[in-house]
């Protein structure tokens, strides 16, 4: 109860960080970090991944960190310099991941991939452009650069695609939460986010005029982390299934061309999937997400392969991580179209997010995975499902959540525009 | 003579104009800050027009109890019209000189005639020079004042608020909903700018959007989806001022330009009426598309400056916008009576009481005209609150923000009706406050 109103103060008063280091840091395995014995593993771990992270500092700190008497000034400092140092460390990676060197391992295709025969299939920009279902030009004077608008049946489907997948989820006993997009930089962080102050993939609020430390939400996954910060759960409660459809913003900006249109947007509705479970069943977790993602998409008709993804493309949270590629025939190119990952204990030591285990509190495991990113979903689908006359056939799964529709036309509802030129 | 005279009245004017030059607006740029940022949109000032009707101005900024110095106006723009006649007249004065003097030359005359005329072209070039940014300066002023004289206000608009609709009887309890919302667990709440619904409360966000979404295309709206981000000149286009924090999120600036305070983005959301005039502004339509009726359904971000924690004052609503565009008073009336039609036909078969209300003019924001607010009663603050809005801006924003249209060949200006009839936040916080439990309403079902 006094280390919870200790926390409680620092959140409040974050400046005062320094004071009570100890307790606002996370608390990293040092038995297995800290062993020498483990070095070598830990080493090969951090290369493989090509992550950052440096265990002989971790070594050389924790050497000086046990030597150093508490009394001693200079205790707090080596001590926080460890926990720094231990928390740039990438989590563990899963025994069978770590064989697979630098290539992706496909798990299992989905679906054909569809014949268009003479007709050259269409990229989604053109579709769009030919049947009046989006607007990307000429907005980066009013609403910024790479912003869109869905038109008509195009943002109908989307909506069909949210209910589509949260009634799905529903059934699977997930737990619906409306999640806030403006975050703290303390639940960013502790997901696995770097947040340095100008080339960032992340937004923030200005900081003079809204306070310095608000930052606009990534994925539902930092919001769902943030509502379980803290918290501890009954062994019985678990597993615990989250789903959320929220705004996902991503200051990312890339000049691929393979990235070109809506593919890297820098806002977009996703549905998202959390789990939180007892250690022993994450990997069990993860399969059952990642065949509730196949038993989405599977129906839209879509040709897709599912990857088992090597260490260097875990990032530093994941322990191992599953990605689906869809394959769009405009472009003529797979695109990831949703990942999920087991992120194991990084999170929850970061978070403090426990279980109760008899009478023991445990770290309890965190997972998290797409149910539906809409703009490469809506590429996908408008690609897939284009007829050489110029319509789109909606899949039959999506019809009865867009009030029986079966095409797509163009859309004469909405008037193309003209820009108005400047008099001089 | 005449030109040492001139001068000094220049001078006089330019040390006026210093002090007040200092006003920033995104929406009018000129002189010398125009070659610094791009200017996209030069609002359409209708200054003259409304000077026509300078009584019923007054009369109506004393019924808003607005603070506008409309002499302070009128003085700033009497010395841009002379300034700028002044410099009509250099203009036209070298004009003629100049093409005296051209004739002169044509003729290969030369002598003291030939010579006075170089001076005067001369002196009348160096006339028009020194008027230049003196003028910038008092078109700037003027300019800046003039946007922000008020709306007119639409004739329905009262001097006290105006019930004109109320459906069923209001609760009577004393429910708190945040209370309500912890108990049930259906709300998990830190404050204002940072709250989760879970449960029920989660699937009436989501519920509620599908239905109103549902309605409005059954009659006849188109669906959009629209950005979050809006640019400052859209947010002084639509009447706020950009540089107010409290009236909306300003983003950190992270490019490596410099910061100009008159070009930043704004966290907006898609369900705004800045998304849908940041979609049309400087655009043109044929008169023969209008009127639209589009809506969208998205997030609505707003500062929540107040002191008061509750779902009512929450900074993240998931919100349905409507946004019309009519071509005149008459049209903009009519859909107006459909719209409360409509209102009707969503909110009374959700069982729960509401009303409709005109706000009284005091309370409208100066680029409306007149405002409808959908209103519940709330059981913890016992009072009405606002559950959803419609406003009318007639072509108040069409006009800063160059959103036209052409019929017979001339160029006009929708006239807009825009609102959040659905607030998810506002509206779920009179739900969970009503007699007996609470309960998702049946429309609310996802399956639908």
């Amino acid at each position: 109860m006094i280390n919870y109103l200790k926390r409680m103060r620092l959140l409040k008063k974050p400046n005062r960080l320094r004071y009570f280091s100890t307790i606002s840091l996370p608390d990293i395995d040092i038995d297995y970090y800290c062993n020498t014995k483990n070095i070598i593993p830990i080493e090969r771990n951090i290369k493989s991944r090509k992550g950052i992270g440096d265990i002989n500092r971790v070594q050389e700190l924790y050497n000086l960190y046990k030597v150093t008497p508490i009394s001693d000034r200079k205790y707090l400092s080596i001590k926080e310099n460890l926990y720094e140092e231990l928390s740039k460390l990438p989590n563990k990676t899963h025994p069978e991941v770590e064989e697979y060197e630098e290539v992706p391992q496909v798990v299992r295709e989905i679906n054909q991939k569809i014949e268009f025969g003479t007709h050259k299939p269409l990229e989604f920009s053109e579709i769009t452009q030919h049947l009046n279902l989006m607007r990307t030009d000429k907005l980066g004077y009013t609403c910024g650069n790479k912003s869109y608008y869905y038109l008509g049946e195009l943002a109908e489907l989307e909506e069909a695609l949210i209910k589509y997948t949260i009634s799905s989820l529903l059934k699977k006993n997930f737990q619906l939460v409306s999640v806030p997009d403006i975050l703290s930089s303390n639940v960013l962080r502790s997901c696995g986010m770097t947040i340095n102050n100008d080339r960032t993939q992340i937004y923030s609020l200005d900081p003079v005029h809204h306070g310095p430390d608000l930052y606009l939400s990534g994925t539902a996954e930092m919001s769902l982390a943030g509502l379980l910060t803290d918290s501890v759960h009954s062994k019985a409660d678990l597993p615990l299934k989250l789903a959320a459809v929220s705004r996902c913003f991503r200051a990312e900006t890339s000049n691929l061309i393979d990235e070109r249109g809506t593919y890297r947007v820098h806002q977009f509705t996703k549905v998202e999937m959390f789990a939180v479970t007892v250690p022993e069943n994450s990997d069990e977790m993860l399969e059952y997400l990642r065949k509730i993602q196949e038993d989405l998409f599977s129906p839209l008709g879509c040709h897709m392969k599912v990857l088992d993804m090597p260490p260097h493309d875990l990032g530093a949270p994941a322990y191992r991580k599953y990605d689906i590629e869809a394959w769009m025939p405009g472009r003529n190119n797979y695109g990831e179209i949703s990942s999920c990952s087991n992120c194991t204990d990084y999170q929850s030591r970061r978070l403090n997010i426990k279980y109760l285990d008899v009478d023991i509190l445990k770290y309890v495991h965190t997972l998290n995975g797409t149910a539906c990113a809409i703009p490469r979903m809506l590429i996908t689908l408008l690609e897939t499902h284009q007829d050489p006359k110029g319509k789109i056939n909606i899949p039959l799964i999506l019809q009865p959540f867009m009030n029986g529709k079966k095409i797509i036309t163009k859309n004469n509802k909405v008037p193309k525009l003209k820009l108005i030129k400047l008099k001089k | 003579m005449l030109h040492k005279l001139y001068t000094k009245v220049l001078n006089k004017k330019i040390c006026d104009y210093k002090i007040i030059s200092k006003r920033c607006s995104a929406l009018f740029i000129n002189g010398l800050k125009a070659t610094d940022s791009f200017v996209y949109i030069t609002p359409y000032i209708d200054y003259n027009e409304r000077m026509k009707e300078k009584d019923l101005i007054k009369a109506e900024i004393e019924k808003r109890k607005l603070q506008f110095d409309l002499l302070k106006l009128e003085n700033l723009w009497s010395v841009y019209e002379e300034l700028k006649t002044r410099k009509l007249e250099y203009d036209s004065r070298k004009q003629e000189v100049s093409k005296e003097l051209e004739q002169f030359l044509k003729s290969k005359q030369e002598g003291d005639n030939v010579e006075k005329l170089k001076i005067q072209v001369h002196l009348l070039k160096e006339n028009i020079r020194k008027l230049k940014e003196p003028l910038w300066s008092a078109e700037e002023a003027a300019i800046t004042e003039a946007l922000k004289l008020p709306n007119k206000l639409h004739n329905l608009t009262p001097d006290v608020d105006k019930i004109i609709y109320e459906h069923g009887s209001k609760p009577n309890n004393d429910k708190d909903h945040l209370k309500i919302g912890k108990d049930k667990n259906l709300l998990h709440f830190t404050k204002n700018e940072n709250y989760y619904l879970k449960g029920d409360a989660a699937l009436f966000e989501l519920g509620a959007k599908f239905y109103f979404s549902k309605i409005l295309k059954e009659n006849n709206y188109t669906q959009f989806s629209n950005p979050d981000f809006s640019k400052s000149l859209i947010i002084e286009g639509c009447g706020e001022d950009h540089t107010n924090s409290d009236s909306t999120f300003i983003l950190h600036h992270n490019e490596d330009n410099k910061v100009n305070i008159d070009s930043r983005l704004h966290l907006t959301g898609g369900g705004s009426l800045y998304s849908f005039f940041a979609y049309h502004a400087k655009n043109v339509l044929y008169a023969k598309v209008l009127p639209l009726t589009y809506f969208s359904m998205g997030r609505q971000y707003i500062p929540s400056p107040t002191e008061e924690d509750n779902l009512h004052h929450v900074s993240q609503s998931s919100v349905v916008q409507i946004f019309n565009a009519t071509r005149n008073e008459t049209e903009l009336d009519g859909m107006l009576n459909n719209i409360i039609d409509l209102i009707k036909n969503i909110y009374t078969p959700l069982g729960y009481h509401y009303r409709l209300n005109y706000v009284a003019a005091n309370k409208l924001n100066a680029w409306e005209s007149l405002r409808l607010l959908i209103e519940m009663y709330s059981s913890s603050q016992k009072s009405y609150m606002e559950v959803g809005n419609i406003a009318l801006s007639g072509d108040f924003i069409s006009k800063r923000l160059m959103f036209t249209y052409t019929e017979e060949k001339q160029s006009k200006f929708p006239h807009i009706l825009s609102g959040t009839i659905l607030n998810v936040p506002k509206l779920l916080a009179c739900a969970l406050e009503q007699d007996g439990e609470f309960f998702l309403p049946q429309q609310f079902a996802i399956e639908n």
